[in-house]
């Protein structure tokens, strides 16, 4: 169980962080501009991550298991453009996955 | 281990999205009728209704994207060090898989307590985002509440309360907790069953391309202003940079790179 003593003490850091601006500093005691940038935290943080997450899976494996993976996020986003579904980006994220872990491997 | 390391510290395991194409196929229609929104779908949804129901809407939408994630993690957590019981309880007590797969593989490689837990809580850092954008929801809520309910916020919860606005008060407390335990569940079991399973399972490390898809798809509907674009471009180009010179700090370097993008744009536009 001594790995439960590192887990304890981040889900410790981790609650003080998430109540940081909650509790202890308010919100409304932040400058206009802090307040204002907050509201493009969603779009930033997404594309952050998206993009995080693109090069890393293009990195993995060969060449075409890395084009298969950017392509796919390419698909994605404009299928996402057209008509945002969450259920197809699903799949569409899945058979990516199956396509380029399980079939191209076998066809390759 | 069957996951590339390099792939697991970079995510952002607790991740994301939408499930049941039957169930969400009949919420995206309900969304139509709002005003709202230059585009809408599953993502996005405004109007208050009862906060039980959309929590469990909500639930539904994110657990595609949380599974995959919480099942890799499992993965690693079988195959490290660490041990099944505790990686198993640290889903639901750190609740944010990026860290823990941080912490996991820190620990794996013998880093010691701070500095494991320090670089897990840079992964995190971004939590400070939405803890400082999600006060104002909070406020006016009983002290007990603002104490134990932002252990529950993640990517996933953020996101999905954000796209809630009309929940406030005792509406928002059950909304709020809904949505946090029943994505807590979800994460939870699906980190148990990757600790049970995974290890039988054919390696897949793209798998986290299920939660990236996601990601876009959340990502693309928002795009509908110039200082939006200009926030998701500049973290989209700064984040992988700043990954690659520190790899935990990446995304949230890029994020707060974005932010400044998108104020920016928007005093250039109001001016």
């Amino acid at each position: 169980m001594t790995g439960l003593v590192p887990l304890l003490l981040l889900a410790a850091a981790c609650w003080l962080v998430r109540v940081a601006f909650i509790v202890f500093l308010p919100a409304d005691r932040l400058p206009v501009r802090v307040t204002a940038a907050l509201g493009q935290v969603a779009p930033a943080v997404l594309a952050a991550l998206v993009s995080v997450e693109t090069f890393g899976a293009a990195r993995i494996g060969d060449v075409i298991g890395g084009v298969a993976s950017v392509a796919c996020v390419a698909a994605v986003a404009a299928m996402a453009y057209r008509r945002p579904s969450l259920t197809v980006s699903a799949g569409l994220g899945l058979a990516a996955v199956l396509l380029i872990d399980v079939l191209l491997p076998r066809v390759g | 281990m069957r996951i590339c390391k390099q792939t697991r510290n970079r995510h952002e395991a607790v991740t994301t999205r939408r499930a049941g194409a039957a169930i969400l196929d009949t919420v995206t229609p309900a969304h139509q009728d709002r005003p709202a929104g230059p585009r809408e779908g599953s993502v996005g949804q405004s109007v208050a209704r009862s906060p039980r129901r959309d929590a469990f809407r909500d639930v539904l939408a994110v657990a595609p994207g949380l599974l995959p994630f919480g099942f890799a993690l499992g993965i690693v957590i079988a195959s490290s060090t660490m041990g099944d019981v505790a990686g198993v309880l640290g889903a639901p007590l750190v609740y944010g898989g990026s860290a823990q797969l941080t912490a996991t593989t820190m620990f794996q490689h013998g880093a010691g307590l701070l500095a494991v837990v320090g670089s897990a809580l840079i992964v995190n850092a971004r939590l400070l985002l939405y803890s400082a954008s999600l006060a104002p929801r909070f406020s006016g809520q009983p002290t007990w509440f603002r104490l134990t309910a932002p252990h529950f916020i993640i990517d996933q919860t953020y996101l999905s309360t954000v796209d809630r606005p009309g929940h406030h008060g005792r509406h928002f407390r059950t909304y709020w907790s809904s949505l946090g335990l029943g994505v807590m569940v979800v994460w939870s079991a699906a980190v148990g069953v990757g600790v049970l399973a995974g290890p039988r399972l054919p390696s897949l490390p793209h798998l986290a391309l299920t939660g990236t898809a996601l990601f876009v798809a959340m990502l693309v509907p928002r795009l509908s202003d110039r200082p939006s674009v200009a926030a998701a471009g500049t973290a989209a180009a700064i984040a992988p940079l700043a990954a690659q010179l520190v790899p935990s700090a990446g995304i949230l370097v890029g994020t707060v790179a974005g932010m400044a993008a998108g104020l920016a744009a928007r005093s250039g536009s109001s001016e």
